[in-house]
């Protein structure tokens, strides 16, 4: 099992790491790994030019560290309730497992 | 990567925040119940939605040379069922509509209708049948967040195809242009999220296996 779960977690990494190395900077300009919601967005404007969107964000991150702070705090939410879990977990059972040896 | 704010005609927002709230609301009541009942379900529910948030703040670089994110879906729809990640996809989508001004508030409804429904319900569909038919649970696993990731991103072309269909190839010829921008970035994206959730869901049979006891036999614990 810990095979096969150090072999998923390469082959997240690499998956991350190709495109990196396979998307030449020349190809795509400044555009390169922007958002694909802002290729759409583009398209939305090639396909009705002048569109006036409904309406703008209520409230937008003031700059981009501000939204990449964000977006790691989410990050960090997530994987520290999902971390709180396991240990949990995993630190009962072998609580309970400790108290029979003990016995 | 959601339908931008204010990018849908407010029509097809009313309409698919009418056929979304349904299923929401439902999803509310399930997982009410459902955290009454089996109060200790909670620490799962924890788990499962700290996946999903996790999985959808990663913007990851993909062959097209631009970015977008998982939606970690999958993981706890094999967990809790549809509804129930329908709402909790719901609760991600209004954090990162709000605060991010990622998505947005005029296209939550379609927004919710292709990662919180949509995709939870393909995952679900896919991981009965394959349990059904006898695959391997581990591909089963990964067939069911890699295809719900996929087709999120899918449902999110069309709708965005019947908003603004091409002046020449019509709906069709916008659901291949969008298509072309979301599905084929997010093509190694859920490979990766197929990836991730058979790893996070042997750690989870692993040590855990009372807590999911009934939805997925427990792993005997490695190196002990």
């Amino acid at each position: 099992m810990r095979v096969q779960n150090t072999l998923l977690a390469l082959g997240v990494v690499a998956l991350a790491v190709i495109p990196l190395a396979l998307v030449s900077p020349a190809q795509k300009g400044d555009e390169i790994f922007s958002g694909s919601d802002d290729h759409a967005t583009q398209l939305i404007e090639r396909l009705r030019p002048g569109y006036q969107r409904l309406m703008a964000p209520l409230w937008e991150p003031p700059s981009n560290e501000i939204e990449s702070l964000l977006f790691g705090l989410q990050s960090a939410l997530g994987a520290g309730a999902l971390a709180y879990c396991l240990g949990y977990w995993r630190g009962r059972r072998h609580g309970r497992r400790d108290d029979v040896a003990r016995d | 990567m959601h339908i931008m704010e204010g990018y849908l005609p407010a029509a097809h927002c009313i309409g698919w925040g009418t056929v979304s709230l349904p299923f929401v609301a439902w999803g509310v009541k399930k997982l009410s119940d459902r955290l009454r009942d089996d109060p200790e379900s909670r620490l799962l529910l924890g788990a499962a939605g700290g996946f999903t948030f996790v999985l959808s703040a990663m913007k990851l670089p993909s062959v097209t040379g631009s970015c977008s994110h998982p939606t970690g879906i999958g993981f706890g729809t094999v967990l809790f069922g549809p509804w129930i990640m329908s709402v909790v996809g719901f609760v991600v989508l209004v954090f990162q509509a709000l605060l991010l001004a990622h998505g947005g508030l005029t296209t939550l409804g379609a927004n919710t209708f292709s990662m919180a429904i949509a995709g939870s319900f393909t995952a679900w569909a896919i991981w009965r049948v394959g349990r059904a038919v006898g695959l391997p649970l581990n591909v089963t696993l990964f067939l069911a967040a890699s295809v719900s990731d996929l087709l999120t991103y899918c449902v999110t072309s069309l709708q965005l195809a019947l908003a603004f269909p091409d002046p020449v190839g019509g709906v069709a010829g916008a659901a291949v242009k969008f298509l072309g921008v979301f599905a084929i970035t997010q093509v190694p994206l859920a490979i990766s999220e197929g990836l991730l959730t058979v790893l996070v869901m042997n750690l989870l049979r692993s040590h855990a296996g009372e807590a999911i006891a009934g939805v997925l036999p427990a792993l005997k614990e490695a190196g002990r």
